[in-house]
Order: C-alpha cells, then structure tokens, then sequence
C-alpha cells in the first residue's frame, strides 16, 4: 500500500506549492551550507593540523606536570609565554619515552620573547666608529684608517643632516625639558664645529661619548624590535619540520651558537619601514588589484612614507650621495641638488608612476641604503627576562632567515624566531655547563672592572682620558666582551633542562593510544611531565576549527529549526483543510496509524527530496570549486590552508549525519501535526462540505 | 440474529452548556438484507441514527449492537476494524479522496484490509467499477466526473470489501432526479442479487417509497 501514501503524501507537496517552495529552500540552503561548510571546514582543519604541527608543536607536546598554566606554544591572548615551569632533564624523558614504539622523534623547546635595541642611526654610527677604535689599537690588521675615515664622515653627514632638520623643525625629538633640549642643541653645534674633528683620532673616546651621549638623543628612538623565540635543538628541528627552509644566510653549523630570524619577521618587523611600506602598496595594486586613488588606506601609507624620509635617508653611506642625487636627478628629471628634496619627488606617488618607482627603488636605489635594521652576520644583543623575572642578555649571530614551505608569510607560522637551545636556556636563566665554566673563569680573572680599565688604558694610551670614562661604561665594555666570547661557546649539552619538547609519531593516527602510553610510561618512571596534543598545545589557535564547525552547525541548526517550524506549520495548515478527507479515511476503516504513517512520508518525502538536492549542488561544488582550491585571501589564510589554496573533499560521514538530523528533526516537526489529525473524529465525514 | 439492532437508544448533545437531546429513546432491528430508509425533516436525528449505526458516533444512553457485537463495549481499534469490514459508507457528498484516480479511491479500503493478494485485489476492483458502470472512467479523477459518476465510485467503494451492511446519508441530496435514481436503482440492484443490507437516510418522498421498510423519525422519535 506504500504508493497510496506516497501519493497522498505527494500531494500536499504540491498543494500548497509556495510553503513547500519556502520550506525547500531553506532545506536546500541548509543542507548545502552543512555539507559544504563542513567539507570546507575539514579542509581548514586538516590545514591548521598540517601547519600547526609542521611548524611548531610536531604531533604532541610534553611539559611539566606542575605548570601553573596549561601549554600555549602561540602565547597566551596577551601575548606572553605560558607558564608553564620546566623540565629537569632531557636525557632522562627521551630514553624513557623512546622506548614506546609509535614515537619518532622528541624535540626539546622552549619559548620566550626577547627585545634587542638596535639604537638610533647616530647611536650606531657611533658605535661602529667606537669598534674601529678599538680594533685598530689592537692591530687588527683588516682595519684601515681609509674605514675610520670613511666612517667619521657618515657619522658628520648624519650630525649634519640633524642639524638641518632641528633647524626646519622637522627632527623627531624626544628630549623631555627645554633646558634639556637647549643644551644638546648647543652640543650638536659644538660636535658640527670644524675644529671638533681637527683631534678626533686623539681624543674619539670623549668625542664620540659627547656625540653618543648628548647629541644622539635628538634623534627619535623607536627601532625597538621584538623577537618571539624558540629555543630548540636546532639540528633536530630541521630534520624534524621538513617545511623547514632557510631563505636567507645559512643555517646553524653544528656546534654552533646562534639566532635564526622568521622570514616573515625579517621581511615585516626588521625591514626598513619605507621599504615595507612600498612592498605593502604592491602587494595592494598587483596582487589585490587596488587603486592608489580609491584606498584610503595606501594613500596613508604613501604620506607616511614622505613624512618618514629620514628613516631611509640616514641609512645611507654619505660617499654615495653624489650617485644616488644623479640618479634621481636623471630619473625625475630634475635639477635639484639636496638629495632630501629628490627623495621628496620620489615618494610623491600617484597610481601611474608607482611600479616603475618600485622597480626604480629596488634596482636603483637600495643599493645605497641599509634596507634592514639587522644584516644577516651581524651579531646582535637580545634581553629576555629569564624564568625567575629578572632580564638577561646575551649577544648572538644571526645566521639567517627561514620560513615552513607552502605557509611562507604566516603571520602565525611566523610568530617566532629560532635560537639554539643553550642560548635560549641562558636567556632563560638556567645555568648551563658553559655559562658555569665561564664564570668560574672570569671570577679567576680576580676583578673583571680592574681589569678592563687596564685593557682600556693601555689601548687609549692616555690615562686622564680612561679615567673620565664611568664605571658603568667600563662595565659594559667588559660585558660586552664576555658576551663576544659566550656567543663563541660550542653547543654540548642536550641533556639539560626544557620548558617544553614537540613529540613525532611513528603513526600520527594512534594519537590517543600514545597519549595513554606515554602517560603509563610517565607514571613508571616518574618523569613529572604532562602530555597534550597539537590541539590543545596551540591554544586559542588549536580551537579555531572547533568553534568554526560549533558556529557552522549552530547556525544550519537554526536553519533547520525554521524548516521544521515551518513544515509543522504547512502540516498543521493541512490538517485543518482535510478534517473532512481525514474523517472519511477513519470512517472507512483507515487506524490511526495509517493517518501517522502519512505524515510520517510526506515529511521525509520533502526533507530528503530538498536535502538531497543541496547536497548533491554542494558536491556539485565540491567537485568543480574544492578540487581546483580556494585562493587564500591573505597570509593567516595560507596558514590556516597550509598552502596558497584550500582544496576540499566530500565528507561522506558527515553527509550521512547531516541526512540524520534533517531526518530527526522533521520527525520531531510531524509529531504535533500528526497527533492533532489522529484526534480527528470520524464524524467528520459526515458534516457536509456544502 | 439481526445485523443491526438499537434498543432504547438515546444521544444528546451539548450546545455550550445546554444538553439538546437529539434522540429521545429510539430502539429497531433491521433483518439481514433489508433496504431501509430512515426518513423525517431536518433535525428529526436521521443522521444521528446513521452515525451511531456506522460506529462514528456512541450512544448516551441505550444499547447499539452491529454484527452481534454492543459498540459501546468496543475500543477505538475494535470500532475501526468493525467499520472496516462489517460497514460500508456512502456519504451525501461523496467523500471521494481527490489526489486518487477512481480505480485507487475504490481500492483504497481493500489496501487497508490487507486480506487480499494483489491479483486478487484488481479482480475485486474491476468488478465492482464494471458494476458502477465506470469501465471506461479507471483512470479519472474525482474532480473529472459528474456527481452520478462520483456516487458510483462511492458505492463501488462501500461494497468493495462485500460488508454485511451498507450506510448512506442522503446518497441523491446533491444530484439531480434522474441521476439520483439511477443510484437507487444501482443500490436495489446490489441489495437484490447480494443480498447486502441497505439503510439510507434521505427526506425525497419519490425515492422513501422505493424502500421495502421506512422508519419515520420526528423530533428524536420513531413516527411508525
């Protein structure tokens, strides 16, 4: 008899054509947005898995037991470093744990921040001179009096350019009082007095104290940087993340100290900012497809640019300013003189001329100019507080530039740098074999000041001279000079301690297993350490894909819930206009199960008939639109795709699920209805219709 | 043994809070195989008889025995299955479900018997449309044929699963004379070669005389 009730079901399908159209497309629309969302957010989640997990956090994460913070290898929302205390040894937790056979690899962490200063352009002017100094008295032979020549000049061209600017009033100054700001103008004056640098050799120790001292703070200091950082076994790392690449410099020789800058810090945070700000308008015109003349936005970063000059202006090397005005003599077709005029026109920029300034900018003119406030080689201070609060420094090379393959600007990917793990753990202030052995040796040096200001006088020759310098400068001479032979130490201990190590699986998939094996093997042994997965160690990031998929599903719920308001509704309505046709079935014999049985199909006839067909559009798309790849809009969506694009699959599983709830929840819609028409008496038959 | 028997049977109904009695003691017995008609005026409780005979309604008072068996004994199901089998309705306007072309509507009650194979059930169904003389009509929807037409499929219907007794409330109320007596005539054709009991309400005097018994109601009481 099934036809029959299909028929009849059918039926009101058809009766009431706009409610079933209302009601299907919101089914359609529904199931669609489920399937496909689904699929999609899969797609991301699988992407973050691959990112996440190939970028920092391997499959598992191990801690301390006794964290006082649950592990956030992203920071918490504020930004700083979990707290999460540390781990003794490292030797001990990797023999104990390689012994379970589905792990691969163990590779100890720990993240921190760190600030480094490089100072103001004067600042470091003076600083570069103050090493020439220093290394021609001790007969360096590959310093030439041609350099310290050279390099005197660029640090008068630098004096003299603040000079012009304290005059036009364009320098940024951030001197606090009147008086303060009279007194470093007058010594500004007197450091820009031919008669000055007539002894400057003989007396560049107060010389430079003056210019670095009194006159440098005229200058704006905001060269700030910071450096999110893990610490790492840096060779087990490599091997480990094979998205891993050096983009620039080298990596780490074995044995060696150093620091590894993400590429996409280096390219944002260390780039000059005139220069990102051109790179940022480019990517918006090519890539983006923007207009200079209809974006706020860039005509912002154009003015910001002219208004900055200086930033590029005082990096250049005064010996190729002749060139640099011809060039953009040439090029603008002008017949000004001062560069800063010329680099005036230059970023004077409109939609036409910009490429051809870009490329003019790139191929011509940054050559001359530091374009980066650290070079690759350059070894550089980095202050971190250590585990206890207090800060620690330590100078370090920077070896090179890297980034994860296929999620090359991530932001995320790229929320840290990387250091080796002994430099990491004196930033943190464990103490570390070398870092043990080097004070023993420099408490044997009985007096490190004593010392030092020997060195000093006997380099400066002149005693008065030496004496006029503060302690507190010697200190940091002697400092300084310790952290030069500390960066020298060879990396040897891998068995200390670690804040927190990123565990390989054999079989990523016996995720769960292994958290249980390791917590047995934990237990035996009594490591003290915890273990989570990926998820849960990438924190808020970790979560995304889950509050993705509960906001997905709350909101197809809803949907779902409309279309079933709905559907009781139209049944409702039914039920009211075939009272009589309702009557004559009981009448002639039809049980209230028969009358159940009708609306039962005639529900599941329209939720599967308009569920099926935005599925199979959502597979439509699936097929055509997911297997091509979703272009990342940005660089947190490369990240979150793992790639450029983001290609997704059909959920087969999910499809099914979406099915049963539809299914469910027009049964849980006919129920009322149905239940109402069953109450409906035979005597209606009998009331006439006319 | 009678198929039908009322005995001192009386129905009110509640109109707000006032008890109208609609029958007022009324007690018959109809023998296997009679065509009656129940006639008398609007309101006389013609149709109240007919629902309380077709197991539609129950009795306030008195006892209603179908088939040997007293309704008020019966449960929902028990009642629903009497009138499935023992009882065939024909109703004034012909109550025909419209999505369902003649040769389904006429099916329909054998669909919910379920006693019947599928061969068996077609041979029942061609039957009884070749009876009504609808050979040619199978495929038609109700909304396609004339109102004698529409009773046809109705009676064809009521007599499908052969019940002992067949109810019609005013079967001719909504069709002209002629047509109207066709469909009496089509009753008292099946009535004298299947001997299946007939009882009818109508107020038609030309079509009450047509009846082998009458029983006259007037205001909730047998007249004669």
């Amino acid at each position: 008899m099934n036809w029959i009730l299909f028929k009849l079901a059918f039926r009101n399908i058809f009766l009431h054509k706009m409610k079933t159209l209302i009601v299907g497309s919101i089914l359609i629309f529904g199931s669609f947005l489920a399937v496909m969302g689904n699929s999609i957010v899969d797609a991301i989640a699988s992407g973050m898995k691959n990112s996440i997990t190939q970028s920092v956090t391997g499959d598992l994460q191990i801690y301390s037991e006794k964290a006082k913070e649950a592990l956030s290898v992203f920071g918490n929302i504020d930004g700083s470093p979990s707290d999460v205390g540390y781990v003794p040894n490292f030797d001990k937790v990797k023999t104990a744990l390689l012994k379970h056979s589905n792990i691969r690899s163990i590779i100890p962490m720990g993240g921190n921040f760190a600030l480094m200063n490089p100072g103001n352009f004067i600042d470091i002017q003076v600083e570069k001179l103050r090493t020439l100094y220093k290394k021609k008295a001790l007969k360096d032979p590959q310093v030439s009096s041609l350099e310290i020549e050279s390099a005197k000049q660029q640090l008068l061209f630098l004096l003299n350019d603040l000079n012009e600017g304290v005059k036009q009033n364009r320098a940024e100054v951030i001197l606090d009082t009147q008086s303060e700001l009279e007194s470093a103008q007058r010594d500004l004056q007197i450091a820009l007095a031919p008669s000055f640098w007539e002894d400057f050799d003989d007396n560049f120790e107060s010389k430079l104290e003056l210019i670095g001292n009194k006159v440098a703070p005229l200058v704006f200091d905001d060269s700030m940087l910071y450096f999110n950082y893990l610490g790492t076994d840096l060779e087990a790392f490599k091997n480990n993340f094979p998205q891993f690449e050096i983009v620039k410099g080298q990596f780490i020789p074995e044995g060696e100290r150093g620091f590894l800058i993400h590429d996409y810090v280096y390219e944002t945070m260390v780039k000059n900012r005139i220069a990102r700000r051109m790179d940022e308008i480019k990517k918006a015109v090519v890539e983006d497809q923007q207009k200079i003349s209809e974006s706020k936005e860039l005509q912002e970063l154009i003015k910001a640019n002219k208004e900055q000059i200086a930033e590029l202006y005082l990096t250049l090397d005064y010996s190729h300013k002749p060139v640099l005005t011809q060039k953009l003599k040439t090029y603008l077709n002008k017949e000004e003189e001062d560069l800063r005029l010329l680099l005036d026109h230059f970023f004077e920029i409109q939609e036409e001329n910009f490429l051809s300034r870009y490329d003019f900018f790139y191929k011509e003119m940054a050559p001359y100019f530091q374009l980066y406030k650290i070079s690759i080689g350059d070894v550089i201070p980095l202050t971190a507080m250590t585990k206890v609060g207090n800060s620690s420094a330590i100078n370090v090379k920077v070896w090179g530039t890297f980034h994860f393959k296929s999620f090359e600007n991530s932001p995320l990917a790229g929320s840290f740098s990387l250091i080796d793990l002994n430099s990491f753990r004196d930033l943190y202030g464990f103490l570390t074999e070398s870092r043990r052995k080097q004070n023993q040796e420099i408490a044997s040096e009985m007096g490190v000041l004593d010392l030092s200001k020997d060195d000093l006088e006997a380099i400066f020759g002149d005693d008065k001279k030496a004496e006029e310098l503060s302690e507190a400068q010697q200190a940091q001479v002697s400092q300084e000079k310790i952290a030069e032979n500390y960066t020298d130490a060879p990396v040897v201990e891998k068995n200390e301690a670690f804040i927190n190590a990123a565990l390989f699986l054999k079989d990523s998939s016996q995720m769960e297993d292994s958290i249980a094996a390791i917590q047995e093997i934990n237990k035996q042994e009594n490591l003290g350490i915890k273990v989570v997965d990926w998820r849960s160690a990438s924190g808020m990031v970790g979560q995304m894909t889950i509050a993705l998929r509960i906001i997905l599903f709350g909101f197809v719920l809803i949907l779902f819930m409309i279309a079933a308001l709905m559907i009781m509704n139209s049944l409702l309505m039914a039920t009211m206009e075939r009272q009589q046709e309702i009557g004559t079935m009981r009448a002639i014999g039809a049980p209230k199960g028969f009358l159940y049985k009708i609306y039962l199909i005639e529900t599941a006839v329209t939720s599967i008939l308009f569920s099926f067909i935005g599925t199979v559009l959502a597979l439509a798309v699936i097929y055509t639109v997911g297997r091509d790849g979703i272009p990342a809009q940005g660089d947190v969506a490369k990240f979150f795709f793992s790639g450029p694009r983001l290609h997704f699959y059909p959920q087969w599983g999910q499809i099914l699920v979406v099915f049963i709830i539809i299914l469910f929840i027009s049964f849980i819609a006919t129920q009322y209805p149905a239940w109402r028409a069953m109450k409906i008496s035979p005597l209606r038959a009998m009331q006439n219709r006319d | 043994m009678h198929p039908i028997e009322l005995v001192n049977v009386k129905k009110d109904y509640l109109l707000g809070n006032v008890r109208v009695p609609a029958l007022k003691g009324v007690s018959f017995a109809i023998e296997p195989g009679e065509f009656t008609v129940i006639a008398g005026p609007s309101g006389s409780g013609k149709t109240t008889v007919l629902n309380l005979i077709g197991c539609v309604d129950t009795a306030t008072e008195g006892d209603v025995v179908i088939a040997s068996k007293k309704t008020s004994d019966l449960n929902d199901r028990e009642l629903t299955s009497l009138r499935l089998n023992t009882l065939g309705f024909i109703f004034q306007s012909f109550n025909l479900i419209p999505v369902l072309d003649v040769y389904d509507n006429i099916e329909f009650p054998l669909l919910l018997k379920k006693d019947l194979t599928p061969k068996q059930r077609k041979e029942r169904v061609d039957y009884f449309i070749e009876r009504v003389g609808l050979k040619n009509h199978r495929k038609h929807r109700p909304s396609e044929l004339s109102g004698g037409q529409r009773q046809r499929v109705a009676i064809a219907r009521a007599l499908v699963t052969k019940p002992q007794i067949v109810l019609a409330d005013e079967p001719t109320a909504n069709l002209d004379s002629k047509t109207g007596q066709s469909i009496i005539d089509l009753m008292k054709e099946i009535n004298s070669i299947d001997k299946t009991t007939f009882i009818f309400s109508t107020h038609d005097y030309s079509i009450m005389n047509q009846a082998r018994r009458i029983i006259q109601l007037q205001d909730g009481m047998i007249l004669k």
